[in-house]
């Protein structure tokens, strides 16, 4: 188990600093910061004061290590446009991002666990055949359109929900249905596979044969073991979802982590984007990284192998 | 008898020996005859790419032209349609049916490349980590895991903020965006193939690394690479209208179906069909994609498996 634990520790850390380098390089990219930074009719002089006094005129890989340097401490530099930390602004609003990636990720296991078992018990027939064209669904309608729809419906029509806004539980509704429909279809095939496989064994026909009731063998013994995968898709979903709300985000005007990344992806301000992206990768990391030790503790192949 | 398959196989007509076995080839067309889903998937690409290739033809209007004493026209079923625009007319007064046949052509090249420029890239990385194994594929999988852990839409919207929405930038944007799986994939068949006989007796005769590749397990691995390309496909269909849904993407007046969501969103309480129709030609297009795909996967599925 150690030298697994170290081996993996490795990796992630070299995945950890690469991915650092990444998001510090992403939006120097674009050319003169500086000149935009100081305005559109500023003199070459006023540039170069500017870019001096953003440091922007030192050595690329200088102004990462330093970055690097106070990133390490917690202080992630401060915006460009509002002057306020960066750590603060993300932190701020790292709670609605997570809230919602929760709750779709909650509705998407909701959906997906009991569809998914009863479509295994019954495969070919119309239960699977539901279960299977709701999934497709879910995969195929984009997830603007689809938000759009339900404001149509819920919002305008019906006038059953608030259409913008992160105040109440109410204005997350229409955002984790969206998201949610959207995760619903992985987490689905996966228990539907992973039940297939597991029904097949002999230890599920002993648990029959023993007369035991149909519905604990089904939800107790042969989900128990087809819930692995599972986990190990959890972790990566919300990471993806983390990074991934930046559209429902700003359709539906929660003011969380994505619909920050896209303001600031609009106005160029580099030290916000670089933190988000290294932010959310970071626990994309460590998600993946608990998932998999969890996994390598439940099956001992892993560890050992 | 199995020379008399491998015979059959190479030679339909010539065939001088009784075969009761169908050739693959024989089987998987046989399958895709019965397979709804995938002549519904493959009906449905076929129109949309028909509608694509010929828009300038089949289109009634130029879909750039603007004519502001005809804008917000309402579609034929509506009332006051006529058949004139059966679409109706957008806010500028540019005919809706129009706007929406040229926007095929950018989602499917869009779709099409980016799927097709992430498969080379993935299919190779992954080949490459599967075959040589050791240092390699240690490199490789380090690759495959600082990829995932990046926020792919995130990055893409910086990307695109940076190098602009045109339609090459966003192809090879998007061909970053989806390498990942295609590697993973042939990684591993990469992995189950290179120990089997016929690649010892390949390298025994002396054949290059290139050749046992491209040459031996590249046709093997040809079946998911194809499945997953026609999966992706449809992902990259979904996030170009994102991204030009988002205003980061395709820029107007190019009618990208995304925009034309976005552009029809400020009047969408009034007249709903600006966004359900660009809306509705995205999601019966990825559907029928997604058809195609799983259909593709069936088919060429070896004997027995399901």
């Amino acid at each position: 188990m150690a030298r697994f634990l170290l081996h993996r520790l490795y990796i992630s850390f070299l995945v950890a600093i690469t991915v650092s380098v990444i998001a510090f390089s992403l939006l120097r990219l674009s050319g003169d910061l500086a000149a935009e930074l100081a305005g559109e009719d500023a003199t070459d002089k006023e540039i170069a004061v500017v870019a001096h006094q953003y440091g922007l005129d030192r050595p690329l890989y200088v102004q990462y290590f330093d970055w690097a340097k106070n990133a390490i401490t917690g202080d992630l530099g401060r915006s460009l446009f509002t002057n306020e930390p960066v750590s603060e602004m993300i932190f701020e609003r790292l709670g609605v991002t997570v809230k919602l990636a929760c709750y779709s990720i909650a509705l998407g296991l909701i959906l997906a666990i009991p569809l998914g078992v009863l479509a295994s018990t019954k495969p070919n027939t119309w239960i699977d055949r539901m279960s299977l064209g709701l999934a497709v669904f879910g995969q195929a309608i984009p997830n603007f359109f689809f938000a759009l729809l339900l404001i149509l419906l819920f919002g305008v029509q019906l006038r059953w929900l608030p259409i913008s806004g992160n105040d109440t539980f109410a204005h997350f509704i229409m955002p984790t249905i969206t998201l949610g429909i959207g995760v619903m279809p992985q987490f689905m095939r996966l228990t539907r596979t992973g039940m297939l496989d597991v029904l097949d064994t002999d230890f599920i026909r002993t648990a029959r044969a023993k007369g035991l009731n149909p519905m604990r063998v089904l939800f107790k013994h042969a989900l128990r073991n087809a819930i692995l995968p599972i986990i190990s898709l959890m972790a990566v979903v919300l990471g993806f979802l983390l990074g991934g709300t930046v559209i429902i985000e700003s359709i539906f005007a929660l003011n969380g982590v994505g619909f920050l990344a896209y303001e600031s992806i609009m106005r160029q301000d580099f030290p916000v984007v670089q933190s988000i992206v290294f932010i959310l990768s970071l626990s994309y990391i460590l998600l993946t990284l608990c998932s998999d030790l969890i996994n390598a503790q439940l099956d001992p192949r892993i560890r050992l192998g | 008898m199995p020379n008399s398959i491998m015979q059959s196989e190479l030679d339909d007509k010539t065939d001088e020996f009784e075969v009761t076995v169908p050739s693959p080839p024989e089987l998987m067309k046989r399958r895709a005859k019965s397979h709804v889903g995938f002549i519904l998937g493959s009906t449905v690409v076929m129109l949309a790419l028909f509608i694509a290739i010929f828009s300038s033809l089949l289109a009634p209007f130029d879909p750039y032209d603007q004519d502001l004493t005809r804008r917000l026209i309402q579609p034929v079923w509506h009332q006051t349609g006529t058949w004139e625009h059966p679409f109706g007319t957008d806010a500028l007064g540019r005919d809706y049916l129009s706007r929406l046949m040229f926007g095929s052509q950018v989602s499917l090249m869009i779709g099409f490349f980016a799927a097709a420029i992430s498969a080379v890239v993935g299919s190779t990385i992954g080949m490459i980590g599967g075959y040589f194994g050791g240092r390699i594929d240690n490199f490789i999988m380090y690759l495959i895991n600082v990829k995932l852990a990046l926020p792919g839409l995130l990055v893409a919207l910086s990307l695109v903020s940076v190098f602009g929405g045109s339609i090459l930038a966003l192809i090879l944007i998007l061909s970053f965006l989806f390498w990942d799986r295609y590697a993973v994939v042939t990684r591993s068949v990469t992995q189950q193939i290179r120990v089997n006989d016929y690649i010892t007796a390949a390298r025994a005769l002396g054949a290059t690394r290139l050749r046992i590749i491209a040459g031996e397990i590249l046709p093997n691995a040809m079946n998911q690479i194809i499945v997953i390309a026609s999966l992706e496909m449809a992902v990259a269909i979904i996030i170009e209208a994102a991204l030009s849904f988002l205003g980061l993407g395709i820029q107007p007046p190019t009618p990208s179906w995304g925009l034309l969501v976005s552009e029809g969103r400020s009047y969408m309480f009034f007249k709903p069909y600006l966004i359900v129709l660009p809306g509705m030609a995205i999601f019966f297009l990825v559907i029928a994609i997604n058809m195609m795909g799983d259909g593709i996967r069936d088919i060429t599925a070896p004997e027995g498996r399901n």
